[in-house]
C-alpha cells in the first residue's frame, strides 16, 4: 500500500506522484496487492483535437496557397499575353504581383508573432515600407516614396512606440490608456498634414488636422482627467455627501 | 406517439432532455458515468450478450437523438449498441459516427463496467436502473441466478408506460407562478481550462459507516456532511485566489441535484431532477466548519421544499408549453439555450450530486466491489462532484476539466482531518505531476 506522506491518502502502488498534491510517492518494491491498471493509458479511437498552434497553421497554409498560386497566374499571364518566349516582358503583373507577395508577408508574421506587439509592429511597418517603395519604383522612378511614404511610416511607427512605451510603463491602466491612443491620433494626424503640404507645396503647414484636434485633443484629456484627477483629486462622497 | 415503447418511430425528449442536445459541443458533453468495479474480470462476449438482451427491455434508452425543423427527437437506434473499450478521459463527446449515434454508451476496461449515459436521456437514477439491469443479466448469463431481484428489470418483462413519461409534463404550467429570481455570478475555479477531449477524474473511496458516524455526530445527513466539506474546500481555494490578487470574487454557489421522484409519485425512467443552489459567501469572511455545517443543514431543510421546486420546474416549463418559444425554429431555440446555459453557468461554482445508496440482489452484492460516479464536464463549471455508495463502500468522483486540483487536494485532505482513510484513484498521467500540481506551481494562482 501506498500512501501520500504530504496528505495521507492512500494510493496505487504504482503511483509515482500524489494527484492532489504533487508530493513524490516512495517506490514501493515486493507488493503485489494491485496488479490490474485503474485506468486505460491510451485510446487509439480518440477523437483528434486540433491545438490552437495547429488550426494557425492549417490558415496559414491555406491563405498562403490562396495568396502565393496566383502570383504565379498573373506573371505567366502578363508573360505569354505580352509576347511569351519570343520578347516577351512583365509589365502590369509585377505591382500585382508585389502586392500579393506583401499580403502573404503580413499574413505569415501576424500568424507567427500575433502574440509580441513590439515585433509584430515593426515587421508591418518594414512590409508595408516594402509594398510602398515597390509600388513607387514599378511606376518607373522612385518618387513619392522617399518624401512622402518613408516619413508619414516613421510617424506612425514613432508614435507607435511612444504610445506601446506609455501603455508598458504605467502602473495603473485604465482610461489613461485611451487618452494616451486618442492623444497619439491626434499628433499623428498632424504630422500627417503637415507632411502631405509638404510634399504637395514644399513648406509645413497644417490645414484640416485643426478640426481633427479640436475634437481629439479635449477627448484625450477627459479620459486622462477621468484616470487622473477624478480618482485621485475628487472625492464624489466628501462633495455630494453620500 | 404510439403507446408501446417497443413500436415507437419517434418520441419526444423530456423537458429537462431538450436544453441538453442544444448546448452539446465538445467540452459540453452532456455525459455521465457510473461504474461497477467487479470482483472479476468480466469477458466482453458476455457483457455484449447480457447487453443485446437487456436492452430491449429499456427500448426507450435504444434511441438516437435526430434535429427536426422545431424539435430534437429521440428516434429508434439503427444500429446495435456495442460494448467498447475503455477510454483514458471519461465522458468523451458523442461519437457523430453514423454507425454509433446512441445517447448511451457502454464500455469495458478491467473489472470496471461503466455506462455513459447522454443526459438528454435520462438522469442517475435512469442510468442506475439499466446498469444494475445489465448486471443482474450478466451474472445470470455467468450462471448466478437470483432468487429476489428487488426492483430490477429482466429481460422480457414488460415496460410499463410509467418508465418513459415526461414527469415533469404531468405538472401543470401555473402562469401565475413567478419566475425564480437571478443571482449575481458567482466565484469560478480559477484553473486554466483543458485541451478539448481532457477530462481529469479524481476518485475518493472510503468507509461509509465511518463517513456517516462523522456526519451523524453532527447531526447532519451524508449528504449534508459532504456538501459542507465541499464548501470548506472550495472557501480554501477562495481565499488563495484571493491572495493571488484574482478581484472578479464571487459567492460560491453550490448546485445539487435533487431527484423528484421522492417529491413527485413517478417511476420514469428519463430524467426527473433539478438542481437547488445552496451559497456561502467568503466574502464576509472565513466561515468555521461548525458554521459552514450548520448552514448547510438549515439551507437544505428550507430550499427542498415542494414550492420552491415547483416555482423552478414551472420556469423550465415555460420552454415547452408557451407558443411563442414552440413556433421557434430548432436553430434559433438553440441559440437561445446556448446564451441561457452559459449565463446559468456563471451563476453556479460547481455541483455535487449524490445518487444514494445501491442495492444489488444478495447473490450478486459479494461479486461487486463498489460502484462509481463520475459527473458531466461542462466549461462553465469545470468541475463536478458526484457521490454513490454500495454495501460499506463510499465513492467520491470529481471530474474537471480545468487544470489544478486544489479542490480535490482540499476537499480529501479535509476527510482524512476528520479521521477517514480516503484511498484515490485517478486517470492522472502517473509520471506527470504537472496537471495536479500544488497550488505554488501553478501558472493561474500562487500563495
Amino acid at each position: 500500500m501506498a500512501f501520500c506522506p504530504r496528505c495521507g491518502v492512500q494510493l496505487d502502488n504504482d503511483v509515482r506522484f500524489c494527484p492532489l498534491d504533487g508530493t513524490p510517492i516512495p517506490v514501493l518494491e515486493g507488493d503485489e496487492t494491485q496488479t490490474l491498471a485503474p485506468w486505460p493509458n491510451t485510446d487509439p479511437l480518440a477523437k483528434k483535437y486540433l491545438t490552437s498552434k495547429e488550426i494557425r497553421d492549417r490558415l496559414l497554409i491555406i491563405f498562403s496557397g490562396l495568396l502565393i498560386l496566383p502570383i504565379f497566374v498573373v506573371l505567366a499571364v502578363d508573360f505569354y499575353s505580352s509576347g511569351g518566349f519570343d520578347g516577351g516582358t512583365l509589365t502590369w503583373s509585377l505591382p500585382v504581383a508585389w502586392i500579393l507577395l506583401c499580403s502573404f508577408l503580413y499574413l505569415f508574421f501576424g500568424f507567427n508573432l500575433y502574440h509580441a506587439f513590439v515585433p509584430v509592429s515593426l515587421s508591418y511597418l518594414s512590409i508595408t515600407a516594402g509594398l510602398l517603395l515597390g509600388l513607387d519604383f514599378f511606376n518607373e522612378q522612385v518618387d513619392w516614396f522617399l518624401t512622402l511614404g518613408l516619413p508619414i511610416l516613421s510617424a506612425l511607427g514613432i508614435f507607435l512606440l511612444l504610445n506601446y512605451l506609455f501603455i508598458l510603463k504605467t502602473k495603473r491602466k485604465g482610461y489613461n490608456v485611451f487618452g494616451s491612443i486618442v492623444a497619439s491620433i491626434a499628433l499623428f494626424l498632424i504630422s500627417l498634414d503637415g507632411l502631405i503640404h509638404y510634399y504637395l507645396q514644399e513648406r509645413f503647414l497644417v490645414s484640416w488636422s485643426i478640426l481633427t484636434s479640436f475634437a481629439l485633443v479635449p477627448l484625450s484629456i477627459y479620459f486622462f482627467f477621468l484616470h487622473y484627477g477624478l480618482k485621485r483629486n475628487l472625492d464624489l462622497g466628501r462633495t455630494f455627501h453620500f | 406517439m404510439s403507446v408501446t415503447a417497443n413500436k415507437r418511430e419517434w418520441s419526444r425528449l423530456d423537458n429537462v432532455g431538450n436544453l441538453f442536445p442544444a448546448v452539446q459541443s465538445d467540452r459540453i458533453t452532456g455525459l455521465f458515468r457510473l461504474s461497477a468495479v467487479l470482483d472479476h474480470v468480466p469477458l466482453k462476449g458476455l457483457v455484449q450478450e447480457a447487453l443485446d438482451r437487456i436492452l430491449p427491455r429499456f427500448s426507450y434508452f435504444n434511441v438516437e437523438v435526430v434535429e427536426n425543423l422545431f424539435w430534437h427527437t429521440f428516434i429508434p437506434a439503427k444500429h446495435p449498441l456495442l460494448v467498447l473499450p475503455d477510454t483514458p478521459n471519461p465522458n468523451l463527446p458523442l461519437s457523430k459516427d453514423s454507425t454509433s449515434r446512441h445517447p448511451l454508451r457502454v464500455r469495458l476496461f478491467q473489472k470496471r463496467l461503466s455506462v455513459e449515459f447522454h443526459h438528454s436521456l435520462t438522469d442517475g437514477t435512469g442510468a442506475l436502473a439499466f446498469l444494475r439491469a445489465l448486471l443482474a443479466e450478466y451474472f445470470a448469463l455467468k450462471g448466478l441466478t437470483c432468487q429476489d431481484y428487488l426492483d430490477i428489470p429482466r429481460p422480457g418483462s414488460t415496460i410499463p408506460p410509467e418508465e418513459y413519461e415526461d414527469s415533469y409534463s404531468k405538472l401543470p404550467y401555473d402562469p401565475e407562478i413567478p419566475l425564480p429570481s437571478s443571482r449575481s455570478p458567482a466565484f469560478q475555479h480559477p484553473g486554466k481550462i483543458l485541451p478539448k477531449g481532457e477530462y481529469r477524474a479524481i476518485l475518493g473511496i472510503l468507509p461509509l459507516d465511518l463517513t456517516l458516524a462523522r456526519a451523524k455526530a453532527r447531526g447532519l445527513s451524508l449528504t449534508e456532511f459532504l456538501i459542507g466539506v465541499y464548501f470548506l474546500a472550495w472557501q480554501e481555494v477562495f481565499f488563495l485566489a484571493k491572495r493571488s490578487g484574482k478581484k472578479t470574487l464571487g459567492p460560491i454557489r453550490m448546485h445539487i441535484p435533487v431527484n423528484l421522484r421522492r417529491l413527485y409519485p413517478s417511476s420514469t425512467h428519463l430524467n426527473f431532477f433539478l438542481t437547488i443552489p445552496l451559497e456561502l459567501d467568503p466574502r464576509l469572511g472565513q466561515w468555521s466548519d461548525a458554521e459552514v455545517f450548520e448552514k448547510v443543514h438549515h439551507f437544505m431543510q428550507i430550499e427542498v421544499n415542494p414550492k420552491n421546486i415547483r416555482q423552478q420546474i414551472n420556469a423550465n416549463l415555460r420552454g415547452v408549453i408557451l407558443p411563442y418559444v414552440r413556433v421557434l425554429p430548432l436553430f434559433l431555440k438553440k441559440l437561445f439555450l446556448r446564451l441561457f446555459y452559459h449565463w446559468g453557468e456563471k451563476e453556479q461554482t460547481s455541483a455535487l450530486s449524490n445518487m444514494g445508496q445501491v442495492k444489488m440482489p444478495k447473490e450478486i452484492e459479494p461479486h461487486i466491489h463498489r460502484f462509481e460516479f463520475l459527473p458531466p464536464p461542462s466549461p462553465g463549471t469545470r468541475i463536478a462532484a458526484s457521490v454513490i455508495s454500495y454495501q460499506n463502500v463510499l465513492c467520491i468522483g470529481i471530474g474537471r476539466i480545468a487544470e489544478g486540483s486544489w479542490v480535490e487536494a482540499a476537499f480529501f485532505r479535509r476527510l482524512r482531518e476528520y479521521g477517514l482513510p480516503v484511498k484515490i484513484e485517478t486517470n492522472l498521467p502517473k509520471e506527470e505531476p504537472w496537471r495536479s500540481a500544488p497550488v505554488a506551481e501553478s501558472s493561474s494562482i500562487t500563495t
